[in-house]
């Protein structure tokens, strides 16, 4: 007959120090580097900026930079929505996979990925209806660096889709539970930087023009 | 399974191990995640292309004794390409690959992992590097290079260029994924009972090192997407022919250059105490000291315009010589304790020892050159700096090599060679970046020189040259040595051949899959190999 209370049949094995996870790990150090990326053309594209509205006359300050009508508010205003929208599926997919809610883990992590595929395709149509181009005599500095940034955003979005969407296979094979999280954990790391790096595209760029 | 998925745990038990790796045959070799071989590619790739450096210097510093015309390559933009490729070959191609070749290499084997974090990204990482080398070379070789110098336009062919900045931008993202991996190791592999400020000082500094690249290489891959994407399509702003350059002229100035020989402070650390067959002394002061001479090398401000006149600028130039300094006298009173004997490594000391020496006359120099009165910026004082700084850096990497080769191949480096190598290479680096400081001192210009200076200036252009040379030499004597390791005849070296203090040396020669034969017993200091020998009693 057992016991009421069980003795240990050994000391307890000493206490390890508790290490971060690798993949945690490694993907902050590539969040870090990605936003880095970001960082110096920002500082490049604020300082263009700034140096062109300087120059132009106190009257035609507000549209030196990117000229009235250049660019509607309307499709980078909905990408916002999307972006932010997508944060929240990312959170609820983390949430959910820490409490083994599997169902709503694929439902939460899909639906990031989703937002993230409306995004690319946005982006294209918001590239097709802005009045600048790169190319040609009608080429501009801002062009040149609105494109560059946006585009490097598009890479960054693309890039986390595909993390996302590594993980979330994982996910469905079982890899991830409550007990272990670390690679949908670390997939939300890099997709709040992706929408943290839009936020300002957003406010930057298109609101500040 | 991918290149995010690292089946690598913290090593708590005793791993599986077999045998030393040994690919065999080409797709093997291409295909291995072992973090040795890997370590051992970059080394062999870096030393050769250092070797290629070296002799595009000697061809640069041939064609500056003739200011009165540039016509040693035919033209001047030709020359130009051979002054841009030596910089871009030194750091990317040489220096960065050196210390991340070693650290793929030793620092699993420092924090007493049984691999490096990621390796299929490791080694995804270095086959991309060799291919954005391949394309920078095939770049230049098309007449690209970084277009035009300032002021002149129409002399570089347009695929030449765009496949110039693909390979840069792939060297950058490679060793960055590299880096990734590394730190990563460090971070997160360390072996039970490593605390932060108990990992040896090459892994301190490596994850030092990465920490400042994630900050500073991303902002210069952002300049190569920008300049890429406008040559690619206007050619009128930041791609136009004679402004490429100017995309990356930050990263070869000061703090960035600094950031570059950080892995270098973590080498230097390492090889004294064990020459000295003494415990490190002040080791919290080192580990602070390489953290912030890392945190003062942060480099990305300077790739804003007209950043050369702002106080944060002049004042790194100032501070950094403090860190350097608090090293120095580490060093010393660690050297005061006791000196090297012959038993030693002594070639790898010399060159550790004389290497640290020069680069801290670098990072004198660059205090002189922020010195406003001295008026030495826009003069090749600026490029002497980055020569000295540079080229000390891949001295004491050198020492690296010579010092964990037995780790690197199973064959340590003959010591004969590496002692030989001392003189050239202090030597080289020394007159190489001396003389071109001291010509900047008499107006000789920064970067190309088409117009006649003072005869003092040219006699030390003489002096650079044959400093090229030296340099060239003494790698040579070193790759020499590097592919004596290599060769198949001859026995393993024995696992700690120079009495190491710290758990590379309680693995194998060359590591076996795994790394470590035996569990490792929990770690209690910085130095745990020392503690054993010298108690007797557990690490």
């Amino acid at each position: 007959m057992a016991t009421l209370i069980e003795q240990p049949a050994a000391a307890p094995a000493p206490a390890e120090m508790p290490r971060p996870r690798t993949l945690l790990v490694g993907t902050a150090f590539a969040t870090v580097a990605s936003v880095m990326v970001f960082i110096g053309l920002f500082g490049l594209y604020f300082t263009e900026r700034t140096s062109v509205i300087k120059a132009a006359s106190p009257q035609s300050r507000s549209t030196a930079w990117i000229p009235k009508g250049t660019i509607s508010l309307v499709p980078g205003g909905m990408m916002f929505a999307t972006m932010v929208m997508s944060a929240i599926t990312m959170a609820w997919g983390v949430y959910s996979i820490r409490r083994d809610d599997r169902p709503r883990a694929y439902l939460g992590l899909g639906l990031t990925a989703l937002f993230g595929l409306a995004v690319i395709n946005q982006t294209v149509f918001y590239y097709k209806s802005m009045g600048l181009t790169i190319v040609g005599k009608n080429a501009s500095l801002q062009a040149l660096l609105i494109f560059t940034i946006t585009g490097a955003h598009l890479v960054m979005v693309s890039a986390g889709v595909l993390f996302l969407g590594l993980m979330a296979f994982r996910a469905l094979a079982g890899q991830y539970s409550s007990r272990q999280a670390d690679g949908v954990v670390a997939a939300s790391m890099f997709w709040y930087a992706t929408v943290a790096v839009y936020t300002l595209i957003y406010f930057g760029i298109y609101v500040a023009k | 399974m991918t290149i995010t998925e690292s089946d690598v745990a913290a090593p708590t038990t005793a791993p599986s191990v077999t045998t030393a790796v040994q690919p065999r045959g080409l797709y093997e070799l291409v295909t291995t995640g072992d973090h040795t071989t890997l370590g051992r590619l970059y080394v062999l790739c870096s030393v050769v292309f250092l070797g290629g450096v070296g002799v595009l210097g000697v061809l640069s510093g041939a064609e500056k004794l003739d200011t009165t015309s540039v016509d040693l390559f035919g033209g001047v933009t030709s020359t130009w390409q051979t002054f841009v490729a030596f910089r871009l070959g030194l750091v990317f191609c040489g220096v960065l690959p050196l210390f991340i070749g070693l650290a793929t290499a030793i620092v699993p084997l420092q924090v007493g992992s049984p691999a490096i974090a990621f390796p299929r990204a490791a080694a995804a990482a270095f086959w991309t590097w060799l291919l954005g080398a391949g394309l920078l070379i095939g770049g230049f070789a098309a007449d690209g290079g970084l277009g035009e110098a300032p002021g002149l336009t129409g002399g570089t062919k347009t695929d030449g260029v765009a496949l110039t900045l693909l390979g840069l931008g792939l060297l950058v993202v490679s060793l960055l994924l590299a880096a990734v991996c590394v730190a990563t190791t460090v971070i997160a592999l360390r072996t039970p009972g490593m605390t932060l400020r108990r990992v040896p000082a090459f892994s301190w500094s490596m994850l030092v090192a990465a920490s400042v690249w994630f900050l500073t290489l991303p902002v210069l891959f952002g300049r190569i997407v920008l300049a890429y994407v406008d040559y690619t399509h206007s050619q009128t702003l930041y791609g136009a022919e004679n402004a490429l350059y100017d995309q990356v002229r930050w990263v070869f100035g000061q703090p960035t250059v600094y950031a570059f020989a950080i892995p270098a402070l973590g080498i230097v650390t390492d090889i004294i105490p064990v020459a000295a067959r003494v415990r490190q002394r002040l080791y919290d002061v080192v580990l602070g000291s390489i953290a912030v001479f890392g945190l003062l090398a942060v480099g990305s401000f300077a790739s804003a315009p007209n950043t050369t006149d702002k106080f944060v600028f002049i004042a790194v130039g100032f501070v950094i010589v403090v860190p350097a300094l608090a090293l120095f006298g580490a060093w010393a009173d660690t050297l005061r304790q006791g000196m090297p004997n012959s038993t030693g490594p002594i070639g790898a000391f010399g060159l550790a020892l004389f290497g640290a020496i020069a680069l801290l006359g670098g990072v004198v120099a660059g205090m002189l050159n922020v010195l406003k009165p001295l008026e030495l910026r826009g003069t090749s004082a600026i490029d002497g700096q980055m020569a000295v700084v540079l080229l000390s850096s891949v001295m004491i990497g050198v020492g690296g090599i010579v010092y964990w080769s037995s780790k690197l191949t199973g064959r340590a480096v003959p010591e004969g060679l590496a002692r030989l190598a001392v003189l050239p290479l202090l030597g080289g680096a020394v007159l190489a970046g001396g003389a071109e400081v001291i010509a900047g001192f008499f107006d000789q210009p920064t970067g190309l020189v088409t117009s006649p200076v003072r005869s003092t200036a040219e006699a030390m252009d003489a002096v650079a040259l044959v400093g090229y040379g030296l340099f060239a030499l003494g790698l040579l004597v070193v790759l020499a040595g590097v592919v004596r390791t290599f060769a198949p005849r001859g026995g393993s070296a024995p696992p700690d051949p120079w009495h190491g203090h710290t758990l590379e040396w309680a693995s194998g020669s060359p590591p076996p899959v795994g790394n470590f034969r035996e569990a490792l017993p929990t770690v209690r200091s910085e130095r745990p190999l020392l503690d054993l020998a010298e108690n007797g009693g557990a690490a």
